[in-house]
């Protein structure tokens, strides 16, 4: 392979070295190796693109080592892309022959087949549950070294009926003040599914009628942060041509609300991804523009409909309640005051916690591929949530949520972790209650 | 050494027959080439060479070898280079520190070490001894203002390091290792000086305790509290078995009142001073200093929080109403105890545990004579790679042991 | 590397301290100073004071010469590796020890990032002063081995002025616990001497600093100019008339662009010419005495606009643009050049105007960037460094501008130090004696010269190797 191909050597340059970018990157924080920061991995894919570093199993290593967090993008002056930098290197060399046959095959199947089959995830969960329901799970988890310990303590996969799909339209509790999309998701009806019916529940009381359209059940996230650049972009036209498809009264459906922040985040930019398809390249901007976190949209959009409820619910949760800011919501979307905006309408106690916008650990399916990474990355951040004294801790993310869960359960902590959607939603449900 | 050999380099108007130590004649060069003639002439003679200034603090240092003649630097004086516009100063190392001080006050600039007996003081003398004045709570330790320095090396060479630029990392600092090297290492001949603005105002503070322990109280209430003065000093000259704490507030004139208005809550209607009267006050107290020509001095540093156990201790080692006199400087935890006139100094050996036991609490100790000590005061060394790194420095610049005074402490031998 | 020493090293550091494959050894090939680059043989990451004096140990036995690296944020090749030498990082070492809070000192290990510092003691109403713009990455112990500035040192002086203590691994690998907070040095200053050695001392693994009371109020002050001579003259005229402001930093009109379109937009006027941004602290008082006679000086020269930040939020976004604006150089060109040099600060407007005229005549885009208020200038010269022609102009453009400083009275380095960069030009500011003196103190520390060689210094052919032979040489 051309050492050019493999590198979007033009954004590599915006990189001036300053090295502002390193105090923020989770991996280096951990390792202190240089070439585990985001400058030293854009050194790196410079150094290839130039010709004074072959691609190798460390250099792949490294790749793969970023959680994609985008926390750099965050600290960066210079606006450098790093995780578009990332996302097309790790791409050009999916298939690199330094990494052995059976996993560059596995991470593929997962990929392509299993992550965009919603059979195939339901069926995954299923047994998932009847294992954790036996005891098979806990028998196994002693023996499989590292991935076996996160087994052990891997939230409970929820019975059937918590996992059923949603229907395609809720109508709007009240007067009715507009109509929304949701993106179902593909692990979020499989492990979080009480999480998108208190979503549509919270869109409902403030007046939304809520479409779900049959839109393919990944949106493209986890295949580009894993170097499936090609199945992102056919799961990002398929999205696009399912919302386009539902129409209100005759117009396309103006705001897509995403609670899962990885996603929303990806949607935000399929623009971008699809920049280069001449066919698409329009559709997919003019999508994108749609495209709004679940907080991003009710702090800016529903807020004076809420907010009276909230103000008047009393929220019946261990305090004090954190925000944990999803990395794809903060670095990737600059999202930060909304969800704290929507979570003091509540008159609850809220704290903070100490680097409430580094890593947790979770990004994406980086907890599954690397168990001990991810649970390295996790340490400090359970160190600083038991520092906060916080007894819930609220996230907008899936894979946060589950990350959150399973070391709350190592630790053995006393915090609930619940998705931001939740805790309006039982505010709400207080009230209506009332 | 014959003051012939002297005269013919410095001329016989600058030759004294005998410094503080009997039988050592003293040249004082008017330029700097002289200064390395006299240094030739003790290397080509194998004779010992001792380096002063204007001689008050001689008696701060320890002598390792006896010397044969000794170089002042008093005559070496005159301001070089004046830069109100960029508050920096460059000045011979023989001018003295009040000549220092008058210049620049005019153009509202002050010389930090404002040390006391000021015409008593030249600047090399006090970047050597490495002297702090009373203004060190406020600007802290003198030797952080000097920006650069020219030394006569004793191999004959005049080198420079820093300049005379307010900030600058050009090269390694050493003018850092001259600061208070008393001397062993080469003869500063000239220096730069960062410079701080003379204040709008000055208001002292001052009451009257009956007990130490009480007067400590409300030193550290002060220090506590969310001002910022220039010096808090606790005296017992005056009035013997009573404390007087003077806290010395300056800058902007609606600061010092804010200020005041914040520590009269704090203190029982202390006496206030000034203008002229603060003034004077404030020149009284930086003089207050024992001057360890006239009396045996004991200067102790130690840590804030470890004051109070070094008080008891050095009370408790100079044994029951010590006839002394006592400085205390709480802000900057040092005390300095001026031993009664004509009272013999304490021992070496009284010394030397006296500084053990000090040590031991977490103090530093140095006694302070009229005249330059031997050896035995001059080394504790604790920690011989320390020890052995100061002596490989001090052979770097000295190799054939030209030079005879060394700081007092720190295992120089 | 040799693999019985490679063993012998894991056993001391583990694997997590060692980097041996080359892939991942190449990103430690330069510091800040892209342009210089060796790849080390090794590089070792101890985890505390311990496993560095093991690993110093074994270099010294083997002969090997060491680099030491901090967060590699230096911008004059002070971390860039020697042919055939190691690497000694200190980026696992960054646990803050001890917080004094009545004694107001901290100790910390050397690898803690400068800013982790500052926000341990915040709490306690503690600060720690250097602020180096690179605050965020850089390391307390890269900062005292360059004696690193920053914005607020024109109040408080660089690093070495807060630097109490340190603990040294030395080049022979033994402890030299110089700790201990003295209120003096007893004997030699041998702490004070140390900061600034640009690691040809030893390696310093553990740093006691002084901590200061943060100021009740902190004010900021943006002041908008029509013409970079007009902020120039008005810090020179703030100083000469002795306000005491704790920052004077000027911006000029492109770094103005490059920020303003970067994440750390701070809000600077587009239409300026240059911006002068003032802190000023202290009581309620003093703050008001000078921010009036701050605002009658600006008055004088012409200022449009002089905005006192309303919010907390305000003033930090401000202060962020400053600190963020040399990575923010990089939508300009690739490259960068970060130039730091001195001038007497009654000479400010001469030495811009100066270098501005330098850089046109060599085709070459500047920006300035600076400490205004110590004189200390940045002149940036962006580049691309894949052209050979540019990157040759970028350093003729640093040479004549150096000259010109020099001749005004200026110096080489205000904080960023010497290193590589400027080593062939330490004889512009210093004598052969001048050099000879700091090359035998050099081998005072390090006999061998094993630490850092060739940086600083520069290297003349017969002495290098040669121990200092005193009088007679």
């Amino acid at each position: 392979m051309n050492p050019a191909d493999i590198v979007d050597y033009a954004k590599s340059l915006d990189c001036v070295h300053c090295g502002l970018c390193l105090r923020t990157c989770p991996t280096y924080q951990v390792s202190g190796r240089e070439s585990s920061s985001p400058r030293g991995r854009i050194h790196l894919m410079r150094a290839i693109a130039e010709g004074d570093a072959s691609v190798d199993i460390h250099l792949l290593d490294e790749l793969d080592y970023c959680l994609v967090c985008r926390n750099c993008e965050s600290a960066c002056p210079s606006g450098v892309e790093y995780s578009h930098l990332l996302a097309h290197t790790k791409d050009a060399l999916s298939d690199h022959g330094a990494r052995s046959w059976f996993q560059r095959t596995a991470l593929r199947l997962g990929l392509r087949h299993v992550l965009t089959s919603r059979l195939l995830i339901s069926l995954n969960a299923s047994l998932l549950r009847i294992l954790q329901r036996t005891g098979v799970f806990r028998l196994l988890g002693r023996h499989l070294g590292p991935v076996g310990r996160s087994m052990k303590t891997f939230p409970e996969v929820p019975a059937a009926e918590e996992r059923r799909e949603l229907q395609p339209l809720y109508k709007a509790r009240g007067k009715r003040r507009g109509t929304v999309a949701i993106l179902e998701g593909c692990v979020m009806p499989a492990l979080l599914g009480r999480v998108n019916r208190a979503t549509v529940r919270v869109l409902q009381e403030a007046g939304r009628d809520v479409h779900v359209p049959r839109s393919p059940t990944c949106c493209g996230a986890l295949q580009a942060h894993n170097g499936d650049l090609d199945t992102a972009r056919d799961l990002a036209r398929q999205t696009i041509a399912a919302h386009e498809s539902l129409q209100d009264e005759g117009r396309t459906l103006a705001p897509i609300v995403v609670n899962s922040a990885g996603c929303s985040a990806q949607m935000k930019e399929y623009g971008q991804l699809l920049a280069d398809d001449p066919e698409w390249k329009q559709r997919a901007e003019a999508f994108s523009s749609r495209v709004r976190d679940f907080s991003e949209y009710l702090a800016e959009e529903a807020l004076a409909e809420l907010s009276p409820q909230l103000n008047a619910a009393e929220v019946d949760l261990p305090m004090p309640l954190t925000f944990d800011d999803p990395c794809h919501l903060c670095h990737g979307q600059g999202v930060r005051t909304q969800p704290r905006i929507l979570l003091d309408q509540l008159n609850v106690e809220r704290v903070e916690i100490d680097e409430s916008e580094s890593c947790c650990g979770s990004a994406g399916l980086y907890s599954a591929l690397r168990p001990d990474d991810s649970r390295e990355i996790l340490g400090p951040r359970l160190a600083a949530l038991e520092k906060s004294g916080a007894r819930t801790l609220v996230t907008a993310n899936p894979g946060c949520h589950l990350q959150w869960q399973t070391g709350v359960n190592t630790a053995e902590l006393e915090v609930q972790v619940l998705h931001i959607a939740e805790v309006l939603d039982r505010a709400l449900q207080k009230t209506d209650e009332a | 050494m014959s003051s012939n050999s002297l005269e013919s380099i410095v001329g016989r108007e600058n030759v004294e027959e005998s410094c503080v130590i009997p039988g050592v004649p003293v040249a004082h060069p008017v330029e700097v080439d002289q200064a390395r003639e006299l240094f030739k002439l003790a290397s080509s003679e194998g004779q010992k060479l001792l380096l002063l200034g204007k001689g008050s603090k001689l008696g701060w240092s320890c002598l390792a070898n006896r010397p044969d003649f000794a170089l002042s630097t008093s005559r070496l004086s005159g301001i070089i280079e004046f830069e109100p516009g960029d508050g920096t100063l460059t000045a011979l190392a023989g001018t003295s520190m009040e000549e220092l001080n008058s210049t620049t006050r005019g153009a509202g600039l002050t010389i930090t070490p404002d040390v006391p007996r000021p015409e008593t003081a030249s600047l090399g003398g006090v970047i050597a001894t490495g002297a702090s004045g009373s203004d060190r709570l406020a600007m802290g330790p003198g030797r952080l203002h000097v920006l650069g320095t020219r030394v006569l090396q004793p191999n004959g060479e005049v080198t420079r390091s820093g300049g005379n630029l307010v900030k600058n990392v050009t090269g390694y600092d050493l003018m850092r290792l001259y600061g208070g090297s008393f001397g062993c290492l080469a003869l500063v001949t000239e220096a730069s000086l960062r410079l701080g603005t003379v204040p709008e105002g000055t208001i002292v503070l001052s009451m009257d305790f009956d007990e130490l322990e009480t007067a400590l109280g409300a030193a550290e209430d002060v220090l506590a509290a969310r001002v910022s003065p220039r010096a808090v000093t606790l005296e017992n000259q005056l009035h013997p078995g009573q404390w007087s704490l003077h806290v010395v507030l300056s800058g902007r004139l609606a600061h010092i009142e804010f200020e005041l208005d914040r520590l009269a809550q704090l203190l029982k209607s202390p006496r206030v001073s000034r203008e002229t009267a603060a003034d004077e006050l404030k020149c009284r107290l930086r003089d207050l200093e024992p001057d360890s020509r006239e009396r045996a001095v004991l200067h102790v540093g130690v840590q804030p929080s470890r004051l109070r156990p070094t008080i008891a201790a050095l009370l408790d080692g100079l044994g029951p109403s010590p006839r002394a006199e006592f400085l205390l400087q709480p802000g900057i935890a040092t005390v300095d105890v001026g031993l009664e006139p004509g009272s013999s100094p304490p021992g070496p050996d009284t010394l030397l545990f006296l500084s053990r036991t000090l040590r031991a609490s977490g103090a530093s100790t140095t006694l302070r004579v009229d005249r330059p000590m031997g050896m035995e005061l001059a080394a504790d060394p604790d920690d011989p790679l320390r020890s052995s790194l100061m002596e490989r420095l001090r052979a770097t610049y000295d190799p054939s042991r030209l030079l005879c005074t060394r700081p007092p402490l720190g295992g120089l031998r | 590397m040799n693999p019985p020493i490679v063993r012998a090293l894991r056993a001391i550091v583990g694997d997590a301290g060692l980097v041996v494959d080359e892939t991942r050894r190449i990103p430690y090939e330069c510091d800040g100073l892209a342009f210089e680059r060796q790849k080390p043989r090794l590089v070792l990451l101890p985890g505390n004071t311990e496993e560095a004096l093991g690993c110093m140990r074994i270099l010294h036995e083997e002969g090997i010469p060491i680099v030491a690296r901090g967060a590699g944020t230096g911008l004059t090749g002070g971390a860039t590796p020697v042919e055939g030498g190691v690497v000694v990082g200190t980026a696992r070492m960054r646990r803050v020890l001890e917080i004094n809070v009545q004694d107001r000192y901290a100790r910390a290990e050397a690898g803690l990032v400068n800013l982790d510092l500052s926000r341990a003691c915040a709490d306690d109403g503690l600060m720690y002063a250097p602020d180096p713009s690179s605050q965020m990455a850089c390391t307390i112990g890269g900062n005292v081995a360059n004696n690193s500035g920053g914005p607020h040192c024109f109040k408080y002086g660089n690093t070495s002025r807060h630097v109490l203590g340190l603990k040294i691994v030395t080049p022979e690998g033994e402890l030299l616990d110089l700790s201990r907070p003295e209120t003096d040095p007893e004997g030699l200053d041998l702490v004070g001497l140390f900061v600034g050695s640009e690691g040809m001392f030893g390696l310093a693994t553990e740093v006691t600093v002084r901590l200061l009371p943060a100021p009740e109020n902190v004010e900021t002050v943006l002041a908008i100019f029509p013409d970079l001579d007009d902020a120039c003259d008005a810090v020179s005229e703030i100083i000469a008339e002795r306000w005491d402001p704790s920052a004077l930093e000027i911006l000029d009109r492109l770094t103005i662009q490059a920020v303003e379109a970067s994440i750390y937009a701070a809000g600077y006027p587009a239409e300026a010419d240059a911006v002068l941004l003032i802190e000023i602290e202290g009581s309620r008082a003093e703050c008001d005495a000078n921010y009036n006679g701050i605002s009658a000086v600006l008055d004088r020269h012409r200022v449009i606009e002089a905005r006192r930040a309303q919010t907390e939020q305000e003033r930090k976004k401000l202060w962020a643009g400053r600190k963020g604006a040399y990575g923010a150089m990089g939508r300009i060109a690739p490259d960068l050049y970060v130039s730091d040099v001195v001038v007497p600060r009654t000479k400010l407007r001469e030495l811009v105007r100066k270098s501005t005229e330098i850089c046109s005549e060599y085709g070459l885009k500047l920006t300035n960037v600076f400490h205004a208020g110590d004189g200390n200038l940045h002149p940036n010269l962006s580049y691309d460094r894949r052209d050979s022609d540019e990157l040759k102009r970028v350093l003729a453009a640093g040479d004549e501008i150096m000259e010109a400083v020099i001749a005004a009275g200026g110096t080489l380095s205000g904080e960023h130090g010497v290193g590589l960069e400027k080593r062939d030009q330490m004889p512009m500011y210093f004598s052969q004696p001048d050099l000879d003196i700091m090359l035998a103190v050099r081998a005072a520390w390090d006999q061998q010269q094993r630490m850092n060689p060739g940086k600083l210094l520069p290297i003349r052919a017969c002495n290098e190797h040669m121990p200092f032979k005193g009088l007679n040489r």
